[in-house]
């Protein structure tokens, strides 16, 4: 499935230009509790990463969780747990199961290596604005 | 070839006053259903509305997200 690239409200590029990131609808679930997000497919993260606020919302005992720490651009160590999801993406049939880094940050929904880009082709065509995703034969 | 999905701009809803604060958006984009500090906070607002959560970057800044070994 193709997507568009989407305009960042506000964001402008070195050049004054809108700034357009590759971000696609999820749909976050876990016993029953569902939710929507804009998630950003992030091919330098390591893992599907994730506020923790969304693991509370979704029900999840961070506390029966295994810990895992995360180190981002700032170089800085955050501590984190990890818990399994249920996702799928927008127009996408599918639904995975996939490990989630949840750590007490705001940022965006990120989609990472592990799990998602394992279980998706995903081609990035900035040029056309446009990336596709494909879900991948192998398990 | 399947055909990409209309471009959305997120501009045409959210403006400064959005930035650093997560929003409820609606399925059709076309409005904020509510905004808030905390994506806890938010979601008690939205109560089982459907929407669409989205944590807005502050305008002013390039993001780096990824993660290094």
């Amino acid at each position: 499935m193709k997507y568009r690239y989407t305009v960042a409200a506000g964001a402008i590029d070195t050049k004054g230009r809108y700034t357009k990131r590759p971000v696609v609808e999820v749909e976050l679930s876990r016993g029953g509790h569902a939710r929507t997000f804009l998630a950003l497919i992030d091919s330098g993260a390591d893992q599907i990463t994730m506020p923790a606020a969304i693991a509370d919302a979704l029900g999840i005992d961070r506390a029966a969780c295994p810990a895992r720490s995360l180190m981002g651009i700032t170089m800085e160590r955050l501590d984190g747990f990890v818990a399994d999801l249920d996702l799928r993406i927008r127009n996408q049939a599918d639904v995975i199961t996939a490990p989630v880094v949840f750590i007490d940050t705001d940022v965006p929904v990120l989609l990472g290596q592990e799990a998602f880009f394992d279980r998706f082709r995903i081609k990035f065509e900035k040029d056309h604005d446009t990336f596709e995703t494909t879900p991948s034969r192998k398990s | 070839m399947p055909e990409a999905d209309s471009i959305i701009d997120l501009s045409d809803v959210l403006d400064s006053s959005h930035e650093n604060k997560w929003v409820a958006i609606a399925p059709d984009y076309r409005a904020v259903l509510a905004a808030a500090d905390t994506l806890s906070e938010l979601m008690r607002k939205i109560g089982d509305r459907k929407a669409i959560f989205h944590r807005v970057l502050p305008h002013d800044v390039s993001f780096a997200p990824a993660t290094l070994r």
